[in-house]
């Protein structure tokens, strides 16, 4: 009976147990099905997400290609195919240097594409104008591929045809160039003629006449100083700004601006004041263009100045440079305009009666002029309390076996 | 070094000057101001043929002479002018829009006494003409 019972007890504990498992067997077979699905789910994703990045980079407009650490292709697109006249590479080959190769060919300068781009181990991304052998030019970027755990997996090529864009550009400043040529010639006879009459050269004329003549005279002058600008700044541009370099003393080129700039400070009853702790010091530079850059800051000063003020022009050692520093006092500069200050056509806040007077070039072209001296030019400018131009160039050492004359 | 001290000599008195320029209405406002505020006597010419045979039959004291101009232009002119003894002395001043650094020099080693840049101020223009025979 103890047999039995044993034997009972042991038959329900088996039961129990198979149905344990049984439950469990089920659990697991529905985690299973549960994990298959979900894994079946994100494969869909996946390849949805492959696709989409495929015809993504496929309808791009850039030329896009992109290589694994060991040199397989991971994508390219037709349209880089098309742009550089290769054929597309295969991808998952092994051939990314042979693309490279091929590409080269169609440069203007094979090696040196070759070398520039064929470092897939570079780390750093950077964008350069490459020029191809027919003519055309592209712009390229490039950048490392990095998994989330920030290994490097490859790198990234994208090339924008800009061929069209650099035309507008070069046609858009020969244009500029030959208008502005092209006005000089009537200026000229234009600003003789009102220059001999407005000087009573030609007799006397009745005060009204003469208002006129004076009205046309300081218009034209204007438009002869605006073509001038026009065309210091285009020359700026083009990196074909000529100086005529020599050793000058700083003081007497920056003494010789303000007396030509008096009688514009006259007009306007603002006085230019010097203060020099650099006598004798001399800077290697154009004179011409140096008396340029200080009379736009003269005359800026005095424009924003009030009646009756003062424009002091420091001079000062800075280290192994000089600084010219222009001061007024007039209604300064606000903050959010700083940035455009040195910009083309940047005139900001000028009193409605003053503003004919510039052309709007002034500051770009002083910055073009003391860039091409080896110089910097900067402002510091307070709204209500004036403002503070001010240029740095480097003091001319003489050498060891150059004359020393102080 | 004769020639040149001659030709100095000579310069710091103008009684006369041709203005040389195939713009009229420069011409025109250059030849006023010659003779108005320069007290000249003035002839022209609008070409640089036309020049030539002016300078020549006229004998100018100083030659203003535009350098671009059609066919013969103002460095070829001036090298023609060189050419020919009776004008091969007179000084030639340069009148053009053309004024880099580089230019200018260039302008000096063909030649020419000095350049005037356009536009010019004409109620300075004889001052500077006679400053720049003057060598200065």
């Amino acid at each position: 009976m103890a047999a039995n019972d044993r034997s009972n007890a042991e038959i329900a504990q088996l039961e129990a147990r198979v149905s344990t498992l049984e439950q469990l067997l089920e659990v697991y077979e529905r985690s299973v099905l549960e994990q298959s699905e979900r894994l079946y789910a994100e494969q869909e994703r996946m390849r949805l997400q492959t696709t989409l990045l495929e015809s993504q980079g496929e309808a791009s407009l850039e030329g896009v290609l992109s290589v694994s650490v060991d040199g397989r292709i991971l994508f390219a697109n037709r349209q880089l195919a098309q742009m550089w006249g290769v054929d597309r590479p295969v991808i998952g080959a092994k051939a990314y240097r042979e693309t490279l190769r091929s590409m080269a060919e169609r440069s203007a300068d094979p090696d040196g594409f070759f070398e520039r781009t064929a470092a897939v181990g570079d780390e750093r991304e950077s964008s350069q104008e490459i020029a191809l052998a027919d003519g055309r030019t592209f712009d390229s970027y490039t950048a490392p591929i990095r998994s989330q755990e920030g290994q490097l997996l490859g790198r990234v090529w994208h090339f924008r045809e800009i061929t069209a864009l650099k035309e507008i550009g070069r046609m858009k400043d020969e244009f500029i160039s030959a208008v502005s040529h092209e006005l000089r010639t009537p200026l000229t006879s234009i600003r003789g003629s009102l220059d001999l009459m407005a000087n009573g050269v030609m007799g006397s004329l009745s005060t009204e006449s003469m208002t006129l003549a004076k009205i046309a005279q300081a218009n034209c002058q204007r438009l002869v100083r605006l073509v001038d600008d026009v065309l210091d700044v285009e020359k700026i541009e083009a990196g074909q700004l000529a100086l005529r370099l020599e050793v000058i003393g700083l003081e007497s080129v920056v003494e010789q601006a303000i007396e030509s700039m008096r009688p514009f400070g006259a007009a306007r009853c603002v006085d230019f004041q010097i203060e020099s702790s650099i006598q004798g010091a001399r800077v290697n530079a154009d004179s011409d263009r140096l008396i340029q850059v200080m009379e736009n800051l003269l005359s800026n000063a005095a424009k924003y100045s009030q009646d009756g003020a003062t424009v002091l022009v420091r001079l000062s050692r800075r280290g192994a440079r000089l600084r010219v520093a222009v001061t007024d006092w007039g209604s300064g500069i606000a903050p959010e305009l700083h940035g455009q200050v040195f910009e083309r056509f940047a005139q900001i806040d000028t009193p409605a009666a003053r503003k004919a007077e510039g052309t709007g070039l002034g500051l770009n072209i002083a910055r073009g002029i003391v860039t091409r001296l080896g110089g910097t030019i900067d402002f510091e400018s307070e709204p209500g309390a004036g403002s503070t131009f001010h240029f740095d160039l480097p003091e001319w050492e003489p050498g060891e076996s150059a004359e020393v004359a102080r | 070094m004769g020639a040149r001290r001659k030709r100095r000599g000579r310069a710091l008195r103008i009684n006369k000057i041709l203005i040389v320029d195939d713009d009229e209405d420069i011409r025109a406002v250059a030849e006023i101001a010659a003779r108005r505020i320069g007290n000249w006597e003035v002839v022209s010419a609008a070409s640089g043929e036309e020049a030539l045979a002016i300078a020549s039959s006229e004998r100018p004291d100083v030659i203003l002479l535009d350098v671009m101009m059609p066919q013969l232009d103002g460095l070829a002119t001036l090298a023609k002018l060189r050419e020919e003894p009776t004008t091969a002395g007179i000084p030639v001043i340069f009148l053009t829009a053309k004024v880099q650094p580089h230019e200018i020099e260039a302008y000096r080693a063909r030649g020419a006494h000095g350049v005037i840049s356009k536009p010019f101020d004409v109620t300075t223009l004889p001052d500077e003409i006679r400053g720049i025979l003057r060598g200065v």
